[in-house]
């Protein structure tokens, strides 16, 4: 299964690298049908991997419950997100704003994102997960600067270098970790994670505590931890909109598990409460700086890429709590990976109608795109926590489990929150409410744009009613994997 | 393994000490010669301990260390400056005396708090090692221009690469592949961003990102 699924984008990658010109249906329809197959694959893995069972390829790959659970949520997501760059460069290439040429360069890209993001969740090894993240910055490179304009090369720029720099410094910790394992015994020359955590009795705590530190920087910056967080809003408010919900639901959450699982393995070396004192510390500082950016901000794309920083400060903040908090910081983590992408590709949808990313030059898009407008507005209520979003649940949990050992963080949690609910209303009432202009025609772009983003809401609202007791217990599986 | 510790360290001092005079280089041309001879050390380095310890993967790592950050990328790095004509760096933030100092206090900072940590390794090289990682991230805030950051992050993975070799973790192919595909598939994108750079601004370096365009719509 997991060869299956690895193959998959590679296969759909060549077929957009070598179609003809004429054949952008078929680069098209291929995207759409890989996404399809992924989450199939993805699917039965998952189900796999519910009853504790590891579904493995030879020793470099093995999907565990948690890297079952990054497959799914990246599959559903890519899905959408390949959905929804049908309709999207399709209105793009109509306006004449992009060519043949570089929709061929998007979709090449575009699977070997999920190739990237495959890799780094099913395998057993540190080493080539960080080969695979590291990868999934490449690939994402180009798509941010996709537009060619100076603000988007600066931003693709940007995101290179300072990705670059904090997954190096991941690395060292990465490399640090390894020389604890061969300090500590023969762990042979492949070192996964099972074998960390075996010799994880014999690792030179000192060591271990200087590896954690390069990790939580180095991946915590792909993650967008304040303050190494300064590629994420130029990165996502400058990418198409389809790579921006992919950039948000997908791989922050792949880098945030890449932290856990060390920190796993870290909590078994030494004193627990160094590596949750330093999430907390992070998480918290994440939280509130971009509550107050969120609350001026006036470009939307760059309110939902703060919006990211804060989800991601706040699962941090989950994790480090431990037990329950950690079970309801993954089902954040799966809602948001939801909602994130739906709030995106409705952002896009904002774009192709008023081609501006700016708060104040949307007016009446209630009266112009009610669907999208209406999406917009209630992921936005969803992702602040308003009930009965499934986010609501994971908050309070996270809140009522911290209180008591963490009441003054808790209440500058509540604050931000407060602050961040506040900023989202102010920008979507002056968006959805206000006088439509009159030069800007009514209705969607077209079907696709709609589909993708209904499909991932009935998801999200399915989801947060109700939750198939085999995803629970996977979610359980992998909470208990990361303490 | 231990008559080899004096050379590593030997190693070890020259590939901070060419982080150093990188901070004082001023022509693009001397940047990546710099690195050129960087790269040079970081591969005898490797060579050193594979013969020593009889590892493969060392030795595997240093002939890949030779072909990709000796010859590929510094004949890659120079035929972008010459196509482009980006022979003189910009400026840098601080001036030659204050890039001095803060040198200077980089290196006081991993001999007062790295040094201990890894102590009992036996080596010195480590925390010079640690110095000149830190060296190279100073280079990509201080200097100012694109070339200067490529260089900066090419040489920060030298001294990120050489630190667990002294520390003695074995190279295995997982890691040389991780390593090979990095730094290859990175100098191949960050061409491309540069090629880019150019059409965009009609310049490689000097003052073109400012990151002014960010905010425009």
């Amino acid at each position: 299964m997991i060869a299956l699924l690895l193959i998959t984008p590679v296969i759909a990658a060549i077929i957009a690298a070598i179609a003809g010109r004429t054949r952008q249906g078929i680069i098209e329809y291929v995207a759409v049908g890989a996404g399809i197959v992924q989450t199939l694959l993805a699917l039965s893995i998952a189900l796999a991997t519910v009853s504790g069972k590891t579904v493995a390829m030879g020793s470099l790959f093995a999907a565990d419950a948690l890297g079952a659970f990054a497959l799914l949520f990246t599959t559903v997501v890519g899905l959408a997100a390949a959905v929804h760059s049908v309709g999207y460069l399709r209105e793009e290439c109509q306006k004449g704003i992009i060519g043949f040429r570089r929709v061929r360069e998007y979709y090449v890209l575009f699977h070997l994102f999920f190739f990237a993001m495959f890799v780094a969740a099913a395998t057993a090894s540190p080493i080539i997960m960080w080969t695979a993240i590291e990868a999934t910055t490449l690939a994402t490179a180009f798509l941010i600067s996709f537009y060619n304009k100076p603000s988007a090369l600066e931003a693709g720029w940007k995101h290179l270098i300072v990705n670059s720099v904090g997954l190096l410094l991941g690395f060292l910790g990465t490399l640090l970790f390894l020389d604890a394992a061969a300090s500590a015994g023969d762990p042979g020359t492949f070192v996964s994670w099972d074998v960390l955590r075996a010799l994880s009795a014999s690792l030179d705590p000192m060591l271990i505590k200087i590896a954690f530190i390069f990790c939580l920087v180095g991946y915590g910056t792909k993650v967008g931890f304040v303050p190494m967080h300064t590629w994420l809003p130029d990165a996502h408010s400058k990418a198409p909109a389809p790579i921006s919900s992919l950039l948000s639901g997908v791989l922050l959450n792949m880098a945030l598990i890449a932290v856990l699982r060390f920190r796993a393995i870290t909590d078994t070396v030494i004193d627990p409460s160094f590596t949750q004192h330093l999430l907390i510390g992070f998480g918290l500082v994440s939280l509130i700086v971009a509550a107050l950016i969120i609350f001026g901000q006036k470009n939307y794309k760059r309110m939902l890429a703060y919006s990211s920083i804060e989800h991601m400060g706040l699962m941090a903040i989950g994790f480090a709590i431990g037990g329950a908090a950690a079970v309801a910081a993954l089902f954040h983590m799966l809602y948001h990976a939801l909602l994130k992408p739906i709030l995106f590709l409705a952002a896009g949808n904002f774009f192709l109608k008023y081609s501006s990313t700016k708060t104040f030059k949307i007016h009446g898009a209630l009266a112009l795109i009610p669907f999208t407008a209406v999406v917009f507005f209630a992921a936005l209520l969803a992702v602040s926590g308003i009930p009965p979003s499934g986010i609501f649940f994971t908050k309070l949990t996270i809140l009522a489990a911290g209180i008591g050992e963490f009441p003054y963080t808790m209440f500058l949690v509540i604050v931000a929150l407060t602050l961040i609910l506040a900023g989202f209303l102010k920008s979507a009432i002056s968006m959805l409410f206000s006088e439509p202009p009159a030069d800007v025609p009514k209705g969607e772009a077209n079907p696709w744009t709609v589909i993708s983003i209904l499909f991932l809401f009935t998801l999200f609202i399915v989801l947060s009613i109700y939750v198939p007791s085999p995803l629970k217990e996977l979610i359980t599986r992998a909470a208990s994997m990361l303490q | 393994m231990i008559f080899i510790l004096p050379w590593l360290a030997i190693f070890a001092a020259s590939i901070f000490a060419l982080t150093l005079l990188m901070n004082l280089a001023r022509k693009n041309t001397t940047l990546v010669t710099l690195y050129l001879l960087q790269s040079l050390a970081l591969t005898f380095a490797l060579l050193l301990l594979s013969f020593s310890t009889g590892s493969g993967g060392l030795l595997f790592a240093a002939l890949l260390t030779l072909v990709v950050k000796v010859v590929m990328a510094p004949t890659f790095l120079f035929h972008l400056i010459r196509k482009y004509s980006g022979h003189f760096s910009a400026t840098s933030y601080l001036n030659t005396p204050l890039s001095l100092l803060a040198l200077a206090a980089i290196t006081a900072f991993t001999y007062a708090f790295v040094s201990p940590a890894f102590a009992h390794y036996g080596s010195s090289s480590a925390s010079v090692l640690f110095a000149s990682i830190l060296g190279t991230i100073f280079l990509m805030i201080n200097r100012r221009g694109a070339l200067a950051e490529v260089i900066g992050v090419l040489s920060l993975e030298n001294a990120v690469v050489f630190l667990p070799a002294v520390l003695g973790v074995e190279h295995s192919f997982a890691l040389e592949f991780a390593i090979a595909f990095d730094i290859a598939v990175w100098i191949a994108i960050a061409a491309g961003f540069l090629t880019m750079m150019y059409r965009q601004f009609g310049m490689i370096d000097g003052a073109t990102l400012k990151m002014t365009h960010l905010t425009e719509d």
